[in-house]
């Protein structure tokens, strides 16, 4: 008997599972920056009133995600870095009033990618929400009633603001010297005085809101340019799009109407005095027939 | 709908209070007696409609007390009108009436 010795043989194409081993030796890497990316954009909770949602937002680090317990706020709160701001249940559940009316209730400054949701926020002498010279900021899905401007946006670009409820606000939504946002399906409606204006205000995108009965204007682009206004309901206003000092905007597909409300008891004044006219004649025609009836039967009798 | 129901009640009340005054000058045809009659209970139905379902959807104190002074005046003019005392005080609650009617279709306007 040939004695073989054992051959350990390298073939050309080696096994599949040494691929894979590569591909995670090559991955862990990568795995460890997502890692520890994760471990630095921390949830943090602010529960019950007592807490300042401002302490939390100081102590917070960029990336963080600060999440507000339901209840009643009384606070002005100022952000200065990256943080996404969100109430745990909506905005049916977390209020926030201003400590101090005469102040924004929040405001965000020199900032990027900042996101806010789910608040209702009510009643200052200010705005709802401003931000002042900040870029890529998110804005979506609060109610803001009661306020100077509802939205306010200064110095901004490349932000979105989004299924917001503005409503009852001197003005819903403001952009002054803002320019490349999104205005996307928010109710900018019963503000007094516009539902949306643009001031100085460049190549924004404005689709899908609805500014109805707003005591004067529904969307107002003033020295404002090359904006796209499209498929907005603007109904119920005095004016429903007013164009001032501005060019190349696109103004398509959207739905307006004027308010007819307002003349609607004249309208029923003239209403009425047809429909007196006519149920006089009716009830003329009526008793004569009625009285020639009589005649006739006594008559026969 | 209740802005439907005030416009109806409106206009019945401008209806009655045309034939009402024209009774009280003896211009009208007799049977705008019955015509103001009708128009008139008619009026009182839709202020009761609207009443309700505005108080339904949700009053304050203020606004009740105002509805019910509404109905004080109907009243009013429907009891006078019995007591045969319409041609003396007739036109006077007839324009309260009206203004009444106003103040309902100006509250009631869809926002």
């Amino acid at each position: 008997m040939k004695f073989q010795p054992y051959r350990v043989s390298f073939p050309l194409n080696p096994p599949p599972f040494l691929f894979l081993v590569a591909a995670v030796l090559l991955c862990l890497p990568l795995a460890n920056t997502l890692l520890a990316a994760s471990a630095l954009a921390s949830e943090i909770s602010v529960s019950g009133v007592e807490t300042s949602i401002q302490d939390v937002i100081n102590t917070a680090s960029p990336g963080d995600i600060i999440v507000v317990d339901d209840g009643k706020y009384d606070e002005n709160l100022f952000i200065t870095k990256e943080i996404l701001l969100r109430s745990k249940n909506g905005s049916g559940a977390t209020l926030l009033f201003p400590k101090d009316p005469k102040h924004p209730v929040i405001s965000i400054m020199d900032a990027s990618g900042v996101k806010v949701t789910g608040f209702t926020i009510k009643n200052s002498a200010s705005s709802g929400v401003a931000v002042y010279r900040s870029r890529g900021v998110k804005i979506f899905d609060n109610r803001i009633t009661g306020h100077v401007n509802g939205l306010f946006l200064d110095n901004t670009n490349e932000s979105a603001i989004f299924e917001n409820v503005t409503t009852e606000n001197e003005k819903g939504v403001y952009l002054y010297f803002s320019n490349n946002n999104l205005i996307e399906k928010n109710k900018m409606d019963s503000n007094v005085n516009n539902g949306l204006l643009l001031h100085s205000s460049h190549k924004n995108i404005i689709k899908e809101n609805t500014a109805n009965s707003n005591y004067w204007n529904g969307i107002t682009l003033s020295s404002s340019n090359d904006n796209v206004v499209e498929a907005n309901e603007s109904l119920r206003n005095t004016y429903a799009i007013v164009v001032s000092e501005s060019t190349g905007n696109q103004i398509a597909d959207n739905k307006t109407m004027r308010r007819l409300y307002r003349i609607l008891p004249v309208i029923l004044v003239y209403v009425s005095i047809m429909v007196y006219l006519i149920e006089r004649r009716l009830f003329i025609l009526f008793y004569d027939i009625k009285n020639k009836e009589h005649g006739k039967l006594q008559g026969l009798r | 709908m209740i802005t439907i129901i005030a416009s109806i009640g409106f206009i019945l009340a401008i209806t009655s209070f045309i034939a009402g005054f024209r009774m009280i000058k003896k211009t009208g045809h007799v049977a705008e007696h019955r015509m103001h009659k009708i128009n008139g209970y008619l009026t009182l139905i839709c202020y009761i409609l609207v009443a309700l379902l505005s108080i339904i959807s949700g009053t304050t104190f203020l606004f009740l007390m105002a509805w019910i002074l509404g109905l004080v005046i109907h009243l009013i003019k429907l009891l006078l009108v019995k007591k045969g005392l319409a041609v003396r005080y007739g036109g006077y609650l007839g324009g309260m009436l009206l203004i009444t009617w106003l103040t309902v279709i100006f509250t009631h306007l869809p926002k």
